[in-house]
């Protein structure tokens, strides 16, 4: 059964989130909403996968990249999940899980769980319901979605600027000057590219549209940024009405 | 009467204590050993004192040994194993591969007493660098050394000023298959721990768990004297990285109960090794046909009312072929398997027997 | 003699050392993924694209052998480092036009996303399932087996394999998804990495050694997700770093140190006589870039 404990500081818990107190909260909502939440964290059919019990040994704590770096801990998520502590489960979905870098080095728990998974799941859950904490950890994320959807690739060439990339020493200037030079002068013609990583067939990408608009990809696009959701439905739409994909739902 | 003779495969304290108690119910015990020595894991990994008690180790086997070497109702066989086996309960006839060869006894009744290996670290790869760091050790290469009363760095022959114990390692872990817990190491790395304040005063020494099991005595008399009298530092909190400084181990953990992530240096670091069936163990189950839990240990048929029994009449298991299994469990097995044997031999053979009267049914054992 | 990891300050040890030698058993191994996916294709739930000859077997972490396929290898590139560090792929395809072994570079290839859905989550567990099997399915029609370059989606793809083994229902969602554009369900009977495959060249780069790098200290990253995801599948050497360490850097780095260079009987050896005995036939022409171009 689910039960509240560590309620108390949930409210300071989101005050901490945000320190420069410039982003305006969503209201608190009522508890049922947090269960609701909840429970589509646990009926995720990964989860029994990802939770079995926890011995607060600290292992994944210890292999923890981002434990080190915020005040984030994989025990505490795994905890609170194990726990049923609907508000502690909630407070974290609006903070801690952003802090996750998903490298997966908790999978050494002894216990086999998977708190990075359960991150995965938690993160979800939070796009997908249009959680406030999601939209604001994903702020500017919007373009690598557009990219992927645009090119079927996540990372291009032209994304290297010296402002953006500043460890990449001063070479990166001169190949952002340059990019199209460079990039005709690799070996591989796949790689003649410079706003996708590689070329990617039009029919190969327009799988990827029929895919993203199967399995409700696009849906959870739109709680995230409804202009960009927009510019997707239309060219995908377009592209999968060409290729003759019937477009039912 | 062949018959009435009882086969005891290991010569650990479970097999060595079954044949002191077969041999005193009068009954002829042959001891099967595959070394070239009694006494089980406590002689072969050299084990220090005892818990709980801390007896010398070598001076208890000796006692156990003492006890079966010169009696006459027990045929000790060394540098032999079983390769065979036929018969049923009251006629097994077993085939041993011995110095000169095979050779075939007959018995009524068998007890297993192959005991367990220690867990090998190097399974969990990437996380305590066992083979790759001199200075981590377990608690068998610890024991080796206490028993010496000189305990040193490998790497380098000098006195640690720090040391610790990593609990936990290879047991209550679902990854590596080791879901139980080993029973013994949380009391044996105390045990290390206090002999290494005894002998080095000034080295700090750290316990780093799960959970302290230290059930009954070993509470009072190992894990208290051990906080309290000297200053064993106790962290709740697995260590799950180890590297090196210099010439230090940088160890790694969450010291849980304080919230805070631990980075800390130490000189010697020691795995606290939990139980695997042995080889021998898991050869001699498949050679008997006996019932094996998901680690390969042999798996006693009635559960805790009759803990010695198998899932083949005639054929008992003692020690920690069962499991793992600390010196007083492991005793206590063997004098109920020595005398169940022996029941089960004079119910089987035909001689009569002045205590024969009321028949015991299907009932096995 | 295997190397030790501590190479400045490791020294002979003062006490005598009472370790022995560490022996995996494939009895620690946890189930076996691979031969379940077999056991779902003679059910008749999905293909299994088997390793094309010829193959290196490797060794994976409890020493269970896995297959690399030498070459007909599709390249499933990476957005990463075809992105900003394209001398990674181009030198994966130079190092196989050098050792004259064929491949493929498709067009006919996505991004697994998996960059994407573990920083944003703007994913679900049947898309990333879908876009994986439709980059599968996507060579196998090409005939040409898997060779993946990213770590990212190497880890992803071992992970979506576990699910969709796990999970019937998420085999029939994705199995529905790819119907609709007309292609099967088809898992390759080996997830491989493009460092496996140096791996398991090695010996063959090395005898194309042109610069002496012995003293050239390195250090290697091997990526968390190419060996913490699905960890049993990655592979460990005996070797190298005593088997403690993934071996698919470090079995190259080797060459550099000629103390090293002598092989103990055992796995290795036995991959090197595999590696001598594909080259010593006839190799096949190389051809560049037999994807489609247009
Ligand atoms: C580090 C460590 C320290 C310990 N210290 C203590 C302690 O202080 N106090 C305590 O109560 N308990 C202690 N224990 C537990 C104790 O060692 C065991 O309870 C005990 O050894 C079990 O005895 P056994 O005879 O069942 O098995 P073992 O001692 O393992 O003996 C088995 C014997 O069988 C032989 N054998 C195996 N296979 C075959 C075969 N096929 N044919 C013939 N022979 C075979 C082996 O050679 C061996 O001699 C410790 C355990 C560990 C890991
Ligand atoms: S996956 Fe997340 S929680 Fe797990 S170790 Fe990496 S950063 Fe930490
Ligand atoms: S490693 Fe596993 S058991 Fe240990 S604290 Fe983390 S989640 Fe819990
Ligand atoms: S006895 Fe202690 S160290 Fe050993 S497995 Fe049990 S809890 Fe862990």
């Amino acid at each position: 059964m689910a039960t509240g404990t560590g309620t108390g500081a949930s409210s300071a818990g989101l005050a901490r989130a945000t320190p420069g107190g410039s982003v305006e909260r969503g209201a608190e909502p009522p508890f049922e909403e947090k269960l609701r939440l909840f429970n589509e964290v646990t009926q995720d059919l990964r989860f029994p996968d990802y939770l079995y019990g926890c011995y607060e040994c600290g292992i994944c704590v210890a292999v923890c990249p981002s434990a080190r770096f915020y005040d984030f801990s994989p025990r505490r998520i795994a905890q609170a999940v194990a726990r049923e502590d609907v508000e502690l489960v909630y407070e974290q979905m609006n903070r801690d899980v952003w802090e996750c870098s998903q490298c997966f080095s908790c999978l050494r728990c002894p216990r086999q769980n998977n708190p990075g998974g359960i991150v995965t799941i938690m993160r979800e859950v939070a796009v997908k319901n249009g959680l406030h904490s999601a939209k604001e950890a994903l702020e500017g994320y919007s373009r690598i979605i557009y990219k992927i959807m645009s090119t079927g690739t996540q990372v291009s060439p032209d994304m290297i600027r010296p402002d953006a990339f500043p460890d990449w020493g001063p070479t990166a200037k001169e190949t952002a000057d340059n990019l199209e030079v460079w990039r005709r002068a690799m070996p591989p013609e796949t790689m003649h590219t410079t706003s996708s990583s590689w070329e990617v067939d039009d029919k190969t990408l327009t799988e990827l549209y029929l895919i993203w608009h199967l399995t409700g990809v696009l849906d959870m696009i739109k709680t995230l940024d409804e202009s960009l959701h927009m510019i997707l439905v239309d060219v995908m739409e377009e592209k999968l009405e060409e290729a003759g994909y019937p477009l039912g739902g | 009467m062949p018959g009435e003779n009882i086969l005891i495969i290991g010569g650990g304290p479970a097999g060595l204590e079954a044949a002191r108690g077969v041999a005193d119910l009068g009954y002829k015990a042959i001891l099967v050993e595959k070394r070239d020595r009694l006494g089980g894991t406590p002689d072969s990994a050299n084990y220090a004192a005892l818990t709980h008690g801390m007896r010398d180790a070598s001076e208890v086997m000796a006692e156990i040994v003492a006890a079966v070497s010169g009696n006459p109702l027990v045929d000790i066989r060394l540098n032999a194993t079983v390769t065979e086996s036929s018969g049923a309960a009251g006629d097994f006839r077993v085939t041993l591969q011995e110095n000169g060869g095979p050779a075939t006894v007959e018995a009524g009744a068998i007890i297993v007493a192959t005991g367990f290996d220690h867990f090998d670290p190097g399974r969990a790869t990437q996380a305590y660098g066992y083979y790759e760091y001199d200075d981590v050790i377990t608690l068998t290469d610890a024991e080796a050394m206490l028993k010496e009363k000189k305990f040193v760095k490998p790497s380098n022959g000098q006195a640690p000023d720090r040391v610790c114990f990593i609990q936990c390692v290879g047991s209550r872990d679902r990854q590596l298959g080791n879901e139980y817990c080993s029973k013994v190491c949380c009391g044996i790395a105390s045990k290390q721990a206090i002999e290494i304040r005894q002998l080095l005063p000034q080295c700090k020494v750290f316990i780093f768990y799960i959970d302290m099991r230290m059930y009954g005595y070993w509470e009072n008399e190992i894990y208290w004297p051990a906080q309290e009298k000297y200053k064993v530092q106790y962290i709740r909190g697995v260590i799950s990285e180890i590297v090196k400084k210099g010439d230090r181990l940088m160890i790694r953990g969450e010291d849980t109960t304080m919230n805070r992530p631990m980075e800390v240096a130490m000189d010697i670091v020691i795995l606290s090794v939990g139980m695997e069936p042995s080889k021998g163990t898991k050869e001699i189950a498949r050679i008997l046909g006996l019932a094996q839990n998901k680690y390969g240990f042999i798996d006693p048929a009635h559960g805790s009312l009759d803990t010695v029994s198998t899932s083949v009449e005639g054929v008992f298991v003692a020690g920690a072929a069962a499991g793992p299994k600390d010196l007083d469990d492991t005793m206590g097995m063997a004098g109920a398997a020595a005398m169940k044997a022996a029941a089960l031999v004079r119910r089987k053979s035909k001689a009569p027997s002045p205590l024969s009267s009321p028949p015991v049914g299907e009932r096995v054992g | 003699m295997p190397i030790p990891i501590n190479i400045p300050v490791k020294g002979p040890a003062a006490a005598p050392s009472r370790k022995g030698e560490f022996r995996r058993s494939p009895d620690d191994a946890p189930e076996d993924l691979r031969a379940m996916a077999l056991e779902l294709e003679a059910k008749g739930e999905w293909i299994v694209q088997r390793v094309p000859e010829p193959y290196v077997e490797v060794q994976t972490k409890y020493g269970k052998a896995k297959k690399i396929p030498l070459q007909h290898t599709w390249h499933h590139k990476s957005c990463g480092q075809c992105g900003h560090i394209p001398g990674y792929s181009t030198s994966i395809f130079w190092l196989h036009r050098k050792l004259g072994l064929e491949y493929n570079d498709p067009r006919d290839q996505t991004s697994c996303t998996a960059w994407n859905y573990y920083a944003s989550a703007t994913s679900n567990s049947a898309a990333q399932a879908a876009v994986a099997m439709r980059n599968f399915a996507a060579a196998y029609e090409t005939g040409y087996f898997p060779q993946i370059h990213c770590a990212t989606s190497y880890g992803h793809y071992k992970e979506v394999r576990s699910e969709l083994i796990h999970h019937k229902e998420l085999r029939d969602q994705v199995r529905d998804v790819l119907k609709k554009m007309g292609k099967p369900l088809v898992i390759p009977e080996e997830i491989v990495h493009y460092s496996e495959w140096v791996y398991a060249v090695r010996h063959e780069i090395a005898k194309r050694q042109v610069l002496d790098l012995r003293n050239i200290t390195a250090t290697v990253h091997p990526a968390c997700h190419y060996y913490k995801l699905v960890s049993e599948d990655a592979i460990y050497d005996p070797d190298v770093y005593g088997g403690q360490r993934t071996a698919i850097v470090t079995g190259v780095a080797r060459r550099s140190a000629p103390r090293w260079r002598t092989t103990r009987p055992g796995s290795t050896a036995a991959a090197s006589a595999s590696a001598t005995s594909w080259s010593s036939g006839t190799s096949p022409a190389p051809s560049p870039s037999s994807g489609r171009s247009r």
